[in-house]
C-alpha cells in the first residue's frame, strides 16, 4: 500500500474511528513503526480526539468546559469515589482478620500461589467451591464439612477436618482459626509455622497435629520429630514425638496426649475421595443413560468403555440418526476420565481428533462438553469445528487468552470481517486451571444476540465479538472435527489441535435452558 | 484552584484523580485503544493507583506517576485483546508513548485543550453540530448518518475536514504560543 501524507492521515483518522479493514491496519501499523513523524501526527490526531471526546462539545451546550478543576467534573470525581469505596470495602475486610464466616477467598492464580489442594473427601468450602489441583493464593480458607489436603508450595502438606478455617499466610505459614490438621513436614520444608491463637508453631521436622476450638484454645500433638511453640513470653518449648501440650492464653501447657484427641490423615484424604469418586461416577451414569432418551439431542457421545483399540466413537443418542453420526477417533488416545472408572480421549498431537459427518440445519443448537484443558497453546484450539467455514456453519473453540469462541456466518468465508458473527465469553481460564475438568457449552438461536455460553453450568458474559447485532440465521455442522480443525481457511493460522481431553459431548437440536445445563453441571462435575 | 484542602488521603487521591482523569484518557487513547478499552484500561489504572497510594510521594507529578501506570496497564490489556480489535503490537504501543510524552514535554495538555477551546468556537454551527453528534458516545457514525439522510462514508468525510480544519487552527495557534 502507498502511503502518503494524506493516506497517513486517513488511515490514522480511520483507526481513531474503528473503521480499518484488516490489511489497512496491518500497513498502518508497519509504516507507523518505521516513521518517527507519522506517530507524531498519531499522536497528535489521538489528541484532537480525545480532545473533542471528552472536552463537552459533546454536552449540548455551546460552552465547551475545559477547567480542570474538580468542580468541572462531578460526575468523574463520584465514578473515582465509588471505586476508591469498592477497594476500601474488601481491604477492611481483608484487615479484620478476626471476621468468622465466609470470607473473600484465596483467589485463584498461579503466579501468587503458595498452596495448592491436592485432594479432597466430601468437602464443602465458604464461599466459592475450590476444586483440586487449583494453586491458592494468600488468603483464608473456610472448609464447612469434609476433609482436604492442602500441599505448601514450600513443602509441608495438611490434612484438614472440617469445619475450619484457615489463613494461608505464605509458602510456609498458615494460621489456624478453628478445626483440626494435621501436618506433614519433609526435611525440605522444615520450619513450617503455624499459629494458632497466640502461639507459633514451628515445625522442625516430621509431623504434628493441631485442633482449635471455639474456646479459643488449642490442643497440640506432636507424632514425631520436633515442634517449637512460642508464645507470648517469647520463651520457646520444645516437644517431641509423643508429646501434647494445651495452648491458651499465650502460653504452652503440656498435657496427656489424649487430650488431643484423634486426627484424620492424608490417607483418610485419599480413601474418602475414592468412595466419593465411586458414588459420583454412578450418578453421573444413571444420569447419562436417561438423557440418551432425549427426543431433541441429535447426537450424543457418552465416551465410555473405551478401548486402546476402540477407532469409532458411538452416538448413543436414542432418537435420530444413530450409528450413522458414529465419530472416528483419528489419533486421540484412551485416557482416564473425570473419575477413575470413565473413560476419555486424549488430544495431543497436532492430527488428533475425532471425525464426525452430521447433516442437516438447525433454527437452535445447544453444544456441551466435558473437557479438561491442559493448555491453550494456540492461538485457538478447537472444540468442535465444522470443516472449512461455509455459510451457517458453526464454530466452537477456545481462545488462548481462556475464553469461549462462538462463531457462525451466514456468508461462509465471503468478507469474514463483514459478516462473521462472532461471540466472546468472558475470560474464564488461565493456566493454573491446567488438568481441571469443565463442563463447557453454548446456546445459539436464530435472530440477534441468541447466543450464551456456559461454563460448570453458569451463563458467562459476552465481553467481545464482531457483528454480533446481525442475526444468526441458522445452524449447519456437516463435516466437522472434535479436537481439532479439517480444510482451515487459513493455512498460515490454521493449527487449532486440542492439547486436553474430552469423556462427554453432545449436540441438541434446540436450545437447553440454564436450568437444564446447570443439572448437567451438577450431575457430571468429577 | 483547589476547592478545598482535602482532609484525609482518600480525599486527596480522589481530587488528584478527577483533575488528571481526562489527561490520563488522552494519554491511554493515544496508545491507539479504542474508546470502550479506554473507559477499561482507564478503570484499572485508578484501582492500580490506589492500591499503591500509599508509595506516592505527594511532593512528585501525579500525572507522571498516572503515565508509567497507564502505559504498564495499556500493554496488559493489550494481551487479553483479540487481534480484530486492531490494538497495535507491543513495540509500536511503546514507541507511541514515547512520542506521546514527547509531544507533552512540548504541549501541555491544559494549553492544548485551551487552543481546541479557542478553535470550535470559530467554527461554523453547522460543523460544531456535526463533531458533537459523532463525538457525543450514543450513536454511532452509522445511525447519525441515517439520521441526516447521508452515507456514512461522506458523513466521515465531512468529519474528515472538519478535523483536519481544527487541527490546522490549533497547531497555529500553539505556534503562536
Amino acid at each position: 500500500m502507498e502511503i502518503d501524507s494524506d493516506k497517513l492521515r486517513q488511515l490514522i483518522q480511520a483507526h481513531l474511528d474503528q473503521r480499518l479493514s484488516d490489511e489497512e491496519f496491518e500497513a498502518l501499523q508497519e509504516y507507523l513503526e518505521k516513521n518517527p513523524e507519522a506517530r507524531a501526527e498519531y499522536v497528535e490526531l489521538a489528541q484532537l480526539d480525545a480532545g473533542l471526546r471528552d472536552s463537552g462539545v459533546a454536552d449540548g451546550s455551546n460552552v465547551v468546559a475545559f477547567s480542570l478543576g474538580v468542580e468541572k467534573s462531578g460526575t468523574n470525581w463520584w465514578a473515582v469515589a465509588a471505586v476508591v469505596m469498592a477497594f476500601l470495602l474488601p481491604t477492611t475486610f481483608l484487615l479484620n482478620t478476626r471476621t468468622q464466616g465466609d470470607s473473600v477467598g484465596p483467589a485463584l492464580a498461579a503466579v501468587n500461589g503458595v498452596a495448592v489442594i491436592t485432594a479432597q473427601a466430601d468437602a464443602v468450602w465458604g464461599g466459592s467451591e475450590l476444586a483440586t489441583g487449583v494453586a491458592l493464593e494468600p488468603g483464608r480458607l473456610v472448609l464447612k464439612e469434609g476433609l482436604a489436603q492442602i500441599d505448601f508450595f514450600g513443602g509441608a502438606s495438611i490434612s484438614l477436618s472440617g469445619p475450619a478455617e484457615i489463613e494461608l499466610v505464605n509458602r510456609d505459614a498458615a494460621i489456624l482459626y478453628r478445626g483440626r490438621l494435621k501436618a506433614d513436614v519433609p526435611p525440605a520444608a522444615r520450619g513450617f509455622e503455624v499459629r494458632a491463637g497466640d502461639i507459633l508453631l514451628e515445625d522442625l521436622g516430621t509431623s504434628f497435629g493441631l485442633s482449635v476450638g471455639e474456646d479459643d484454645g488449642a490442643d497440640l500433638i506432636v507424632f514425631d520429630g520436633e515442634v517449637r511453640a512460642t508464645g507470648v513470653d517469647g520463651k520457646p518449648m520444645l516437644l517431641f514425638g509423643g508429646d501434647s501440650a494445651r495452648l491458651e492464653k499465650g502460653a504452652a501447657t503440656p498435657q496427656d496426649a489424649k487430650e488431643a484427641g484423634e486426627f484424620a490423615d492424608i490417607n483418610d484424604v485419599i480413601a474418602g475421595s475414592g468412595d466419593r469418586e465411586d458414588s459420583r461416577y454412578t450418578a453421573w451414569k444413571e444420569a447419562s443413560l436417561d438423557r440418551r432418551r432425549d427426543p431433541r439431542l441429535i447426537a450424543y457421545y457418552d465416551f465410555e468403555d473405551i478401548t486402546a483399540a476402540t477407532r469409532r466413537l458411538r452416538n448413543q443418542a436414542l432418537h435420530g440418526e444413530g450409528s450413522e453420526l458414529d465419530g472416528g477417533i483419528v489419533g486421540a488416545r484412551l485416557a482416564e476420565g473425570r473419575w477413575g472408572s470413565k473413560t476419555a480421549l486424549d488430544f495431543r498431537s497436532e492430527g488428533d481428533r475425532v471425525r464426525f459427518n452430521i447433516p442437516g440445519e438447525w433454527d437452535a443448537i445447544t453444544l456441551y462438553a466435558w473437557v479438561r484443558i491442559d493448555a491453550l497453546d494456540r492461538h485457538l484450539s478447537s472444540l468442535f469445528l465444522t470443516d472449512y467455514f461455509d455459510e451457517n456453519e458453526i464454530h466452537w473453540q477456545l481462545a488462548n487468552d481462556g475464553y469461549l469462541h462462538f462463531a457462525c456466518s451466514p456468508m461462509g468465508v465471503v468478507d469474514i470481517p463483514k459478516h462473521n458473527r462472532r461471540f466472546y465469553s468472558d475470560v474464564f481460564w488461565e493456566p493454573s486451571m491446567s488438568g481441571q475438568w469443565f463442563l463447557l457449552a453454548v446456546t445459539a438461536e436464530r435472530g440477534i444476540g441468541k447466543v450464551t455460553h456456559f461454563v460448570n453450568g453458569q451463563a458467562i458474559g459476552i465481553s467481545d465479538g464482531t457483528q454480533m447485532d446481525k442475526p444468526l440465521t441458522a445452524m449447519r455442522i456437516g463435516g466437522a472435527d472434535l479436537g481439532n480443525w479439517s480444510d482451515p481457511i487459513w493455512p498460515d493460522r490454521s493449527l487449532r489441535s486440542l492439547n486436553g481431553r474430552i469423556d462427554e459431548f453432545a449436540i441438541y437440536g434446540a436450545a437447553l435452558s440454564p436450568k437444564e445445563i446447570a443439572e448437567i453441571y451438577e450431575v457430571g462435575r468429577p | 484552584m483547589t476547592p478545598s484542602s482535602p482532609s484525609t488521603s482518600e480525599e486527596l487521591f480522589v481530587q488528584l484523580f478527577a483533575q488528571n482523569e481526562r489527561h490520563i484518557r488522552a494519554f491511554v487513547r493515544s496508545m491507539g485503544l479504542d474508546w470502550t478499552s479506554v473507559d477499561d484500561v482507564v478503570q484499572t489504572v485508578s484501582l492500580v493507583m490506589w492500591r499503591k497510594w500509599d508509595q506516592f510521594d505527594p511532593d512528585t507529578d501525579f500525572m507522571k506517576w498516572g503515565r508509567v501506570i497507564a502505559r504498564f496497564e495499556v500493554l496488559k490489556f493489550r494481551r487479553t485483546m483479540a487481534r480484530d480489535r486492531h490494538v497495535f503490537y507491543d513495540d509500536l504501543i511503546e514507541l507511541i508513548a514515547d512520542a506521546s510524552l514527547e509531544r507533552e514535554a512540548q504541549v501541555s495538555n491544559e494549553h492544548y485543550v485551551e487552543c481546541l477551546q479557542a478553535c470550535l468556537d470559530t467554527l461554523p454551527e453547522q460543523s460544531r453540530e456535526l463533531i458533537r453528534a459523532a463525538y457525543e458516545g450514543d450513536k454511532s457514525i452509522k445511525e447519525v448518518a441515517a439520521d441526516v439522510g447521508k452515507s456514512a462514508t461522506a458523513l466521515y468525510k465531512a468529519l474528515d475536514r472538519i478535523r483536519k480544519q481544527l487541527q490546522g487552527c490549533i497547531e497555529g495557534r500553539l505556534v503562536a504560543g
